[in-house]
């Protein structure tokens, strides 16, 4: 062995180089005051090997970057682990940083022959600042978007070459796929290049001085190896618990049932980054905030003031530390440079806490971070369990794109999605209405029916929650359901003619359809309660069929015979006003039918009438024509709902596209989901 | 005692077990004896050749490189065409009458995102939000009712301000930036104290009339439509500077 140790090192010179690391002189022996370099050494070393391993699964674009940090968060086998080692270990690097700094000013450490070490640390500190910030925007969620939005922004304030050095770093006149480029190339491949070789100058040139030892006097001189090294270990090791410890925290409270790991625990991820969302929860990171508290000092004082808080201050105070071993030489210098490090240590800490208590008192801030958290949910759980997943343009587009929102912003005015055995459930959608009594547009009196009834305007339609399912239609034909609308109580004493809030009107109570007669209201109501209820369970059975509903795959497999005699059943019974699998008439042909009940609640079905409500096929031509005498307006067999895509070859022209209908239609036949065993198979 | 790492200056010296034989000879000093100018021309012209032919091969690829990198200062801003923001109606806007009588102290402000084509180096993204504008309406000093619209963005550093509506007076109503505090009042005006260099950015736009024929009264609601040229501006200046 030792043989083969002697050939080696003749080649090399490896004893020698081995010899020179470990047995380097400790006047006064190891101290645990001098392991910060070392952690800092070990850290980064951390940084690179998580960072490499994270460079094999992240994307940067701006259509790859969220996607593919939420897959390493939440799909990738410990990907949540080296993310949150990644993101917490570089909260840990400022954190050293400060100390090491402290140390080496207190100790003097930063007089002659090692001034020029002081400033290469200074610079190596630049740069991890520099990563930390090019490292936030690479998630491209909301807060790494805005937030670094904000510091680019206050680049073009540098004087001449503010507005080039902006388009520069930001690759164009606006955010987009050449920032996250040039982002990464800093982060990746010039800021760890520059630190490597300034690493490396830092340590050849603190090696040639040897340690600046704390009263050496006081103990006897050791070797780097075994003491001190030591040292450097338990204390790299201390920071990796505490890495480790920010990591699970999340996990030692709340219940996280149901989810998956990298859902609740490690770093966080935003929703994705959408420039037409604001987001009033932007702020830096930690260390930043007492930047982002300093900058509003500066009210007031306009564009100067912008210029004194961000580029002048900040410069003086790197100035001062750059010029603290030239004022070191004196012991008054020393103690000055003492006193702008503990006021500068102090103003930090003091901005940082005041940013943080105001955040906390400020309502509208904790009222934009929990909107962001659910934003953030949502994102992730469209990404993780719709069966669509993330589509090739991304994650702001699957947002953006969510069927529970496009149908609370395009529907939610009209229908609910309610689902009453589940009042809490997340998708329900239910919108505040009210009703106002029809005014008699000549006398200005409140209209009333034959019975001395109100009639109100009508002002929804009818909720979908479980559209065509069994039981939604078991209650649309149930003769108490079909027109059924609960208004309010009002407190007051109820007057004539006041606004009632409608609590319910599940299908057409809230609709002018409820107050026409030989309409379907009336023979659900009159016509149909004639039938026995075995029938009418048939015409149900055979009627939801037509949607052919996964969530009724095997009911309806099951019940085929039912479904058979339903189908005779609605022949017999319903081809009067609807067409039924080429019997029967449509709205556009005969007035008084209703809609084509052919597959009914199917996905085409569903595409079709959301399209265009006013087809032949559906809710097409007039309830009553109006009159010209009177000037009394036709009532339509439509009652108000828009058309959302008249013609969907043409981009830009429809209200909803083709493709966002699909999706709602998905959504409402509950396809939208993957249900629990196909999650499970991922 | 401390261990100084193994100098690296000079080709190792003929005590080493080595083969081949180092070049002999050392390093030239000046009081070598040299012949003449003409050596010394000739090494000298060598010396320069070294260090010129070494940086030209070492510079190229770094000039690629910076040029390439430059690239984006040659991208301006997309040209700014009208985009329709929608009709007063759907803006939440109404009166649609622009010369209806409103209300002398009343305020009506929207936020909404611009939609359009958004072209991002090699994709075009068609109908994406790319920026969101505040239209207000108001009354101004002879109680004509005024439209404005602005840019959301706040020309301190960039982030979306919100309306701050005050009920008891509406006029009397802020935007506020989440961000470091700005204000401005519905005017779009900066309130002191406020770390904003200006006001906030008032976009030109257009009242076009839809007239497609219809004289219904859904129809009359959805009469006019707000279409605005939108831009983005530089934060951080007192003066209203397109990005260009």
């Amino acid at each position: 062995m030792k043989s083969l140790l002697t050939w080696l090192d003749d080649r090399t010179g490896v004893r020698g180089l081995i010899r020179s690391a470990l047995f380097e002189n400790i006047p006064g022996g190891s101290k645990w005051r001098y392991v910060w370099g070392s952690t800092l050494v070990f850290t980064f070393m951390v940084q690179l090997i998580t960072g490499l391993f994270l460079w094999m699964a992240y994307g940067s674009s701006s259509t790859t970057a969220w996607e593919s940090t939420f897959y390493i968060q939440n799909e990738m086998q410990g990907g949540w682990l080296l993310r949150g080692i990644h993101h917490y270990t570089a909260q840990a690097m400022v954190v050293l940083l400060a100390i090491h700094l402290i140390q080496v000013v207190i100790d003097r450490a930063y007089r002659a022959p090692r001034e020029i070490n002081f400033w290469l640390g200074l610079v190596l500190m630049l740069i991890v600042l520099g990563l930390s910030l090019t490292g936030y925007l690479l998630p491209w969620d909301q807060k790494g978007y805005w937030a670094t939005k904000v510091a680019t922004n206050l680049m073009s304030i540098v004087p001449l070459v503010g507005e080039d050095l902006q388009k520069l770093v930001v690759g164009g006149p606006d955010y987009g796929h050449h920032t996250l480029t040039r982002f990464f190339g800093l982060h990746a491949g010039i800021l760890p290049g520059l630190l490597i070789v300034f690493l490396v100058l830092h340590i050849g040139i603190f090696r040639r001085h040897g340690i600046k030892a704390h009263r050496p006097e006081l103990g006897q001189a050791e070797f780097f190896w075994p003491k001190q090294i030591l040292k450097d270990g338990i204390a790299s090791l201390v920071v990796m618990g505490v890495v480790l410890f920010l990591i699970f925290l999340p996990g030692m409270s709340g219940d996280h049932t149901g989810q998956s790991l990298g859902e609740y625990l490690g770093a966080d991820l935003g929703a994705p980054a959408d420039a037409g969302k604001p987001y009033d929860a932007a702020r830096p990171e930690w260390y930043f905030l007492f930047l982002f508290q300093f900058l509003k000092l500066f009210e007031g004082m306009g564009e100067s003031g912008e210029f004194l808080g961000a580029i002048v201050i900040p410069g003086v105070v790197v100035g001062l530390l750059f010029v603290m071993p030239i004022l070191g030489k004196w012991k008054l210098g020393h103690r000055f440079n003492l006193g702008v490090l503990a006021t500068l240590v102090l103003g930090v800490v003091i901005l940082t806490v005041l940013a943080k208590v105001e955040d906390n008192q400020n309502d509208d801030y904790r009222k934009a971070v929990a909107e962001a958290d659910e934003a953030a949910k949502r994102a992730t759980k469209l990404a993780s369990h719709s069966r669509p997943r993330i589509p090739v343009e991304g994650a702001a587009w699957m947002l953006r794109n969510d069927p529970a929102a496009l149908f609370r912003k395009h529907c939610g005015s009209c229908h609910d999605h309610f689902d009453p055995t589940d009042p809490d459930a997340t998708e329900n959608i239910v919108a505040e209405r009210f009703v106002r009594p029809e005014i008699d547009k000549q006398t200005g009196e409140i209209i009333r029916d034959d019975d001395g009834k109100i009639v109100y305007q009508p002002s929804g339609g009818s909720n979908l929650f479980g559209f065509a399912s069994r039981k939604w239609l078991t209650g649309l034909l149930d003769p108490e359901m079909v027109d059924l609308i609960v208004f309010e109580v009002s407190e007051k004493e109820e007057k004539e003619g006041s606004q009632k809030k409608v609590l319910r009107a599940p299908y057409f109570g809230n609709t002018i359809h409820a107050r026409h007669s030989d309409r379907m209201v009336d023979y659900v109501k009159n016509v149909l309660s004639d039938e026995s209820a075995e029938d009418i369970q048939k015409i149900i059975l055979a009627l939801s069929a037509e949607a052919k509903l996964k969530s009724q795959k095997i009911s309806d497999e099951e019940s085929q015979a039912d479904i058979l005699i339903g189908r005779d059943l609605i022949n017999s019974n319903c081809i009067e006003c609807h067409r039924f699998h080429g019997d029967g008439p449509v709205a556009g042909e005969e007035d008084n039918a209703g809609p084509d009940l052919t597959g009914y609640g199917s996905e085409k079905w569903l595409v079709e009438i959301i399209s265009d409500p006013e087809r032949d096929r559906f809710y097409a031509g007039n309830i009553e024509e109006g009159s010209e005498e009177d000037g009394t307006p036709a009532v339509k067999n439509n009652d108000r709902m828009p058309i959302f895509c008249s013609m969907p070859l043409l981009a830009g022209q429809n209200t909803l596209t083709p493709r966002q209908i699909r999706l709602i239609s998905m959504w409402l036949r509950s396809e939208f989901w993957k249900l629990e065993d196909e999650s499970k198979e991922d | 005692m401390s261990i100084a790492p193994p100098s690296k200056r000079l080709p190792p010296d003929s005590q080493s077990n080595e083969t081949e034989t180092a070049p002999t000879g050392r390093p030239p000093t000046s009081s070598d004896n040299t012949s003449g100018d003409d050596n010394h021309r000739r090494s000298f012209l060598v010396k320069f050749f070294a260090v010129v032919v070494g940086s030209i091969a070492g510079l190229i690829p770094l000039l690629a490189g910076v040029c390439a990198y430059l690239d984006p200062l040659r991208r301006t801003a997309k040209q700014t065409v009208m985009i329709r923001l929608g009709t007063l109606h759907d803006l939440g806007l109404d009166p649609p009458d622009l010369e209806a009588v409103f209300e002398n102290r009343d305020v009506l402000v929207t936020q909404k995102a611009v939609v359009a084509d958004r072209e991002d180096a090699w994709n075009v993204y068609p109908n994406e939000p790319i920026g969101r504008v505040i239209v207000c309406r108001r009354a101004d000093e002879n109680g004509k009712p005024s439209i404005t619209v602005f840019n959301a963005a706040c020309p301190h550093a960039g982030c979306v301000v919100s309306y701050k509506e005050d009920e008891t007076d509406k006029s009397n109503s802020r935007y506020r930036c989440p961000c470091h505090n700005s204000t401005f009042a519905t005017d779009g005006e900066m309130v002191q104290p406020t770390p904003s260099p200006r006001s906030l950015d008032s976009l030109n736009f257009e009242l076009r009339l839809r007239d497609d024929g219809r004289s219904t009264a859904e129809h009359q609601k959805k009469k006019y439509e707000v279409w605005v040229q939108y831009e983005n501006f530089y934060t951080g200046k007192t003066e209203k500077v397109a990005k260009a």
